[in-house]
């Protein structure tokens, strides 16, 4: 086995962390950053870029670059570039590779297994989708752990005291809150709460939103048809609001942002702290409601928390602070970058599983209810939100009318009474019912939720015995067989694409290489056999190009090389010569 | 795969406790037991099966109500749900958000708002819109990324305007690239641009484009050829003439207001040879532009 790392796969930036003598390290990427853009973008010859090349390329590229996919797992969704789909499973999967890549040059070692963290809040789909990912990149998912219980891990290891701690995780598209109860090496969670589509995302449309009716009011022009223009307008917005988060007032500056028959238009934009907090201010209020629930379910008092954990970029907005402060009536603590302390838990994590750390266990819930739908669209819950996982539980079903043969059981996660307002997880058929009255027949459902918080489901007839295993993974995921060819695409992708950076490369020596020696070989005076010999090896050279034959253009730039020094050398000493003359 | 005397255990076994014991001692003995066989560090096959039995034990027995129940259910020997009681409703908190945008204002103006006469349109600048300093400031590449990316034709116009103006030599192969764009009005900035930059190898690219090109882009080549050749080309001199000839009228009366600035000595012999002997039309069309122009010094003036 190579390498374990902990990866904190984000919505807007991801990054990794391993564990080095007990102690959580974050990786740099190979341009040296903590974090990674969770941006993908294709070039032209459809070349996968990942992270800062994909952002840096965003604004010249957007229909082909990807932004906050995290928001898409587990849904039925594809997005179409240059006439191929991707899933949100496969552009997180270029997403992850990058992240095991630049792991694999910073250890100079081989990457092959990863603890992922997720949102507290997501569903067996979006964990699978995770997992799925994870293995198209060509990592083998070890664990996926809860973002928020990640942190507490990061943040508690060296604690003694018995502690009871609220996790407030507020990132880029995601919220969660989770309440945990430390205790003698146990971190066990109590209650979670959360919404997959509440972060720092929606600040910044909100902001973006107000920016393009002002511009629309002021000049008539639409900004939100023109894609440059909202780039720019994405770029200045997310600076502007980390500005927000150090002073009072923040001014976006755009220059011919836009142009009519009247000539360029300037955008320029004033936004105070206050202002801002008023935009975001219902979204932070939801954060705070669903940390109230999030105490309630946990039966624990404001006043018995010991510490408020802060994780997640956007909980570096003062108004958040201030909110949960004034909430809890307790200082927020910090200590570990926000950004960082995920994937430092997920290192953490990994230790564990390896038995490097000892004497600590993450006992994580499951956060949504799971049950099926039963005759009338009713939702029977069976396993109840907040269990601890692993779990299990079994029911007995039998037929509605006599002599039915199948029964058909849907599975959902949620909290609503009425089925069709949860998540469905999928179908399942069982067949092969002994035919009886109905309400004879009895057939035993076991329900399982691993401890990476994902469903199985199995089915026993308990009069034939006939037992039927069904891996619960609805209509988006994908089987085994599909992710073996998605993983071998992936790898053909890149091989291929190494070969044609190296042949561009080279092409670009080449040609830049033979103009010059074209230059001085034109100012020499004589015509000569020198001459001629160039002209061939020039050819040759023009003739790999054509044939895009790698080894044959390498040849040929070395002795293309060697012409130049020796044209360079006798220009040199023409030169004098003439001087002297 | 069970053993049976693990399933016969009541929770108070499974947790090691007495049924006497404290809250406290459970919860105690439970997380000594979570240490034991969670299976991430109880590598056991049975291990989830054990963990699973504990923490629904400790479910029913760290709560009053149902350990209560459980306590009864035992004595009874009525085999007890381990479900517990409590439920809560769900609250559908989502709030609809407020119409945040009436609360405040916030003002946009032009960065400068400046206007700089002395960069305005010369006399052959086909466009009405007006370029200030805040754009002229901007780097090459900034311009470059408006020219190329954007969506909006007023954009890409101005931008390859302001190219023009700051003389922006090194992304002549921008301009000669975006000859191609599919907009006429697009293609007239980038030939004016193109006569900014006053680049003698562009020439000959422009002559191209001139043959099949509608009247409008054709009079915008004539004055950037001009521009750049300062009418000392024959190549200028034939595109002149043939359209001094041709049958165009927009066409023939900017070639002959570009014929009148021609400088050449040769060029303005043939400008004096129109006077002379060029048909009435074009004649009385020359001294209208003459008088319209207000141009005093030209060749052939008698």
């Amino acid at each position: 086995m190579g390498r374990v790392i902990g990866i904190d796969l984000g919505t807007t930036n991801s990054a990794a962390a391993y564990l080095e003598r007990g102690q959580a390290v974050i990786i740099p990427n190979s341009r040296g950053n903590r974090i990674t853009p969770s941006i993908v973008g294709f070039s032209k010859k459809n070349e996968a870029l990942v992270g800062e090349a994909a952002k840096n390329q965003a604004i010249i590229n957007s229909e082909k670059t990807v932004i906050g996919i995290k928001r898409k797992m587990g849904e039925d969704f594809s997005i179409l570039i240059s006439g191929k789909e991707y899933s949100p499973q496969m552009i997180s999967g270029f997403i992850l590779r990058k992240i095991k890549e630049d792991s694999e040059k910073y250890f100079g070692d081989k990457v092959t297994d990863a603890v992922i963290t997720v949102p507290a809040y997501f569903t067996d789909s979006q964990r699978q989708a995770t997992v799925d990912a994870g293995k198209i990149a060509g990592l083998n998912v070890l664990r996926i752990i809860n973002e928020p219980t990640a942190a507490a891990l990061a943040y508690g290891l060296n604690i003694e005291k018995n502690q009871k701690v609220l996790v407030y995780d507020l990132g880029g598209g995601t919220f969660d809150v989770s309440i945990l109860e430390l205790d003698g090496g146990v971190f066990e969670v109590i209650s979670t709460r959360g919404n997959n589509h509440l972060g720092g995302m929606d600040f910044d449309d909100e902001l973006k939103k107000l920016i393009i009716k002002q511009f629309k009011s002021e000049t008539g022009i639409d900004l939100a048809e023109d894609k440059l223009a909202l780039q720019k307008i994405n770029e200045e917005v997310e600076k502007a609001k980390f500005v927000l988060s150090e002073l009072l007032e923040v001014e976006i500056n755009i220059p011919f942002i836009s142009a009519d028959n009247t000539g360029p238009k300037h955008l320029e934009f004033n936004i105070t702290r206050a202002e801002f907090e008023l935009l975001i201010e219902s979204y932070i209020n939801e954060t705070i409601e669903l940390s109230k629930l999030a105490l309630a379910d946990a039966k624990i008092n404001i006043d018995e928390l010991d510490r408020i954990i802060m994780v997640g970029g956007s909980t570096r907005i003062p108004l958040v602070i201030k909110k949960i402060e004034e909430f809890t009536r307790k200082k927020v603590f910090r200590g570990i970058n926000p950004d960082e302390v995920v994937a430092m838990g997920a290192a953490i994590q990994s230790g564990i599983i390896s038995g490097e750390v000892s004497g600590v266990v993450l006992v994580d819930i499951t956060p949504l209810s799971l049950g099926t739908e039963v005759e009338g669209g009713e939702f029977i819950p069976i396993i109840k939100r907040n269990t601890t996982i692993p779990t299990s539980e079994t029911k007995i079903f039998t037929t509605t009318v006599d002599n039915q043969e199948e029964v058909e059981i849907h599975i959902l996660q949620g909290e609503r009474k009425i089925a069709g307002e949860n998540i469905s997880l999928g179908n399942f058929i069982l067949t092969g019912i002994r035919k009886a009255k109905s309400g004879v027949p009895r057939i035993e459902v076991t329900f399982d939720i691993d401890v990476n918080s994902i469903v199985h489901v199995s089915a026993k007839d308990l009069d034939t015995g006939a037992v039927h295993k069904i891996e619960v993974s609805s209509k988006i995921g994908f089987t085994e067989a599909e992710i073996d060819v998605l993983i071998k695409e992936s790898e053909k992708f890149k091989k291929d694409d190494e070969l044609k950076i190296k042949f561009l490369d080279s092409k670009n020596e080449v040609k830049a290489l033979i103009l010059k020696i074209e230059k001085i070989a034109k100012e020499r005076s004589v015509k000569d056999k020198f001459n001629e010999e160039i002209d061939e090896v020039i050819l040759r050279t023009n003739q790999a190009i054509d044939e895009k034959n790698l080894e044959e253009l390498n040849k040929n730039i070395k002795i293309l090389n060697d012409f130049y020094e020796e044209l360079s050398l006798s220009r040199k000493t023409e030169k004098s010569n003439s001087l002297v003359n | 795969m069970n053993d049976p005397k693990e399933l016969e255990k009541n929770f108070y076994e499974i947790l090691n406790v007495s049924k006497e014991a404290s809250f406290t001692d459970i919860k105690k003995s439970y997380k000594t037991l979570l240490l034991k066989y969670h299976p991430d560090i109880n590598k056991d096959n049975d291990s989830s099966e054990h963990f699973i039995r504990i923490t629904k034990a400790y479910s029913v027995l760290k709560d009053d109500l149902s350990r209560a129940e459980y306590d009864e259910s035992l004595s009874t020997s009525i085999k007890s749900s381990n479900q517990t009681k409590f439920q809560y409703s769900y609250h559908d908190f989502f709030k609809i958000k407020d119409d945040i945008f009436n609360v405040f204002k916030i003002f946009f103006k032009n960065i400068s708002g400046k206007k700089l006469p002395s960069i305005r349109k010369d006399d052959y600048f086909f466009w009405d819109g007006e370029i200030d300093e805040g754009v002229l400031k901007m780097s090459a590449k900034e311009l470059e990324e408006r020219l190329l990316y954007s969506d909006n034709l007023f954009v890409k116009i101005n931008a390859a305007i302001a190219l023009g103006i700051k003389e922006e030599k090194s992304l002549c192969g921008v301009l000669e690239n975006m000859l191609s764009d599919p907009s006429d009005d697009v293609k007239k900035a980038v030939i004016w641009a193109l006569g900014n930059l006053k680049m003698k190898k562009n020439v000959s690219m422009l002559k191209i484009l001139y043959e099949n090109s509608p009247i409008g882009v054709k009079i915008e080549i004539l004055r950037s050829i001009y521009k750049i050749e300062e009418g000392k080309s024959t190549v200028f001199y034939k595109l002149l003439t043939e359209a001094v000839n041709g049958s165009n009228m927009d066409l023939k009366k900017e070639a002959l207001k570009l014929l009148l600035k021609i400088d050449n000595k040769i060029l303005y012999d043939d400008v004096k040879e129109i006077f002379k002997n060029g048909s009435g039309e074009i004649k009385v069309l020359l001294d209208r532009i003459i008088a319209e122009n207000k141009i005093i010094n030209y060749p052939g003036r008698t």
